[in-house]
């Protein structure tokens, strides 16, 4: 086998041992009779076997009863999985410093800090010491004397953050192509001035914006006072007071309801028009003596004073209407009880 | 018999448990707004149609809707001005109460309506006395129940049912106008089951 494998590193066989690789170029030189499968397999019994000669002369070492080696580095470059990642969109800082050519510098991590004269990292867990940890501070010469300088410092520090804050917000929506936020309580509208009744509510939220909700707040010279921005407020009629007034009301609502059922029983008119297209000639109708034999027969009065004068608790005269309609008689006497 | 009870202003401190279910706001005696107004008036005016008017408008007196605890109770000016002066969470009921407002905003009418809306019934029912047992308890009631109804009574139209007696026994809606009735089926329903006195003695703990 090992005289295999020299011939075959003779004839041009490429070995990338990184890759764990052994290529042959050459073609193939097949006639009708050969044996396509048993050809492929010597061959590629030999270059595995070439590949592994080249292995084992590596050189090997011992480590917990395993044999193991280091190899090469690849020399056959094989194409990338992903595509290459599309650059960043440069922020607006970036794209300044191109336009003028300014190169960024590194910073060095540890910088000498003078008061315990020693190297310190410059930011994190025992960082050397900033003007923030000044425990005393200059007051300047044209203060009035009111203001703290520490808390004036902190607080433009704290502006400071939010300004770089609001700056690394707008190159992200630079980056996504979206409308940059605009500052204010306003709502954004697009090439539109905000109407006067936006401005002066803007104004109002602003103004009450405050931890006092606005007690505190100075008016500006001019200004309106203070309108209250609540919503409208639900009212109820008065529980006790103009009973007669309710009344009315109240006749008003029962009389826009009763006033709107249709006059006409529809169901009532079919049922005429279908007796009355059904009805058969006087000639062929049954005779019966209680009349009850058809449909369209003689009707059952019921009401006759019956339900009159029933009304209990004095509630007026039900004389009208229900008490003097007619009451039918709903089943056949067949089974009635 | 039942009637007693509601005609006068209740109050009660042992309600407590049921008043704390409610929010604050449900508590306030108020009269109705337009709309819930107009809901009210439109249940109404199925069972007694445009009769609405001689609720309002008594000889005897002043009489107006309140809503209390999301239930419409109708009561005099007087029994208003008296209910009044009863702290909110302790009053359960005065006047009559009509109904009530579900939480889904949809209102009920109860039974304790039927003294009131008797009398104006637009659509009456009478019932047999194994039907009228029936209804008592809850159930519909089926054609051959039913001993006479008014005519011209629509399809799902609002009735009051009576006994043989002309006692009134509570609310139902006609499953079938009264010409459909003549040529139906004995055992199909007529009437469906709305309200009932026999809830005066089955739901006697929740009704007010």
């Amino acid at each position: 086998m090992a005289a295999a494998a020299a011939t075959a590193e003779q004839h041009g066989v490429e070995v990338d041992l990184g890759n764990l690789l052994a290529c042959d170029p050459r073609p193939l030189t097949l006639t009708a009779s050969d044996d396509v499968e048993a050809l492929i397999q010597t061959e590629m019994t030999e270059l595995a076997q070439l590949l592994l000669d080249k292995v084992w002369a590596l050189p090997l070492e011992r480590i917990e009863d395993a044999v193991v080696t280091t190899l090469p580095k690849p020399t056959t470059f094989l194409p990338r999985e992903k595509p290459i990642p599309k650059a960043k969109p440069m922020t607006k800082w970036e794209k300044y410093a191109k336009e003028k050519g300014i190169t960024k510098t590194k910073q060095s991590r540890m910088v000498w800090d003078q008061t315990t004269r020693e190297w310190k990292p410059r930011w994190g867990y025992k960082k050397a010491a900033t003007e923030d940890d000044d425990w005393v501070t200059e007051v300047p010469k044209d203060s009035d004397g009111r203001n703290d300088p520490f808390t004036e410092k902190a607080k433009a520090k704290k502006e400071r953050i939010a300004k770089n804050e609001l700056q690394r917000l707008k190159n992200v929506a630079r980056a996504h192509k979206t409308k940059i936020p605009t500052g204010g309580i306003l709502p954004h509208t697009e090439g539109k001035t905000s109407s006067k009744s936006q401005v002066s509510q803007a104004a109002s939220f602003a103004r009450t914006a405050t931890a006092s909700v606005g007690k505190f707040t100075e008016a500006l010279p001019k200004e309106a006072p203070l309108t209250k921005n609540q919503g409208k407020k639900r009212k109820f009629e008065s529980n006790l007071d103009n009973f007669q007034a309710e009344k009315s009301r109240l006749l008003g609502i029962a009389d826009g309801i009763t006033s709107k059922k249709p006059r006409v029983d529809e169901e009532r008119a079919l049922g005429r028009i279908k007796q009355r297209s059904a009805k058969p000639k006087k000639s062929d109708r049954p005779q019966r003596e209680d009349g009850r034999g058809a449909p369209g027969g003689k009707r059952t009065s019921f009401g006759g004073g019956k339900f009159a004068g029933k009304g209990g608790k004095g509630l007026g005269k039900p004389s009208k209407g229900p008490a003097n309609q007619k009451i039918r008689k709903p089943v056949k006497s067949s089974y009635r009880g | 018999m039942m009637r007693a009870a509601h005609s006068a202003v209740t109050s009660a401190s042992f309600n407590i448990k049921f008043c704390c279910l409610c929010g604050l706001f449900q508590l306030i005696m108020r009269p109705l707004t337009e709309a819930e107004t107009k809901q009210v008036f439109e249940k109404l005016s199925k069972y007694v149609g445009s009769n609405i008017q001689r609720l309002i408008d008594r000889p005897d007196g002043v009489y107006c809707f309140r809503l209390h605890n999301d239930r419409v109770f109708y009561a005099s000016e007087y029994h208003v001005k008296q209910a009044s002066v009863i702290s909110r969470e302790n009053l359960v009921s005065f006047g009559t109460c009509f109904g009530k407002f579900t939480k889904s905003g949809t209102f009920r009418l109860h039974i304790t309506a039927l003294d009131y809306l008797a009398p104006y019934a637009t659509y009456r029912v009478l019932l047999k006395p194994n039907a009228e047992q029936q209804f008592l308890y809850g159930h519909n009631i089926a054609v051959s129940g039913m001993h006479r109804i008014t005519d011209s009574t629509p399809k799902y139209a609002g009735v009051v049912l009576f006994s043989m007696g002309e006692v009134p026994l509570g609310f139902g809606v006609a499953a079938k106008s009264s010409l459909e009735i003549r040529n139906t089926d004995p055992i199909a329903t007529g009437i469906f089951h709305q309200a009932d006195v026999g809830e005066y003695i089955r739901g006697e703990q929740t009704l007010i």
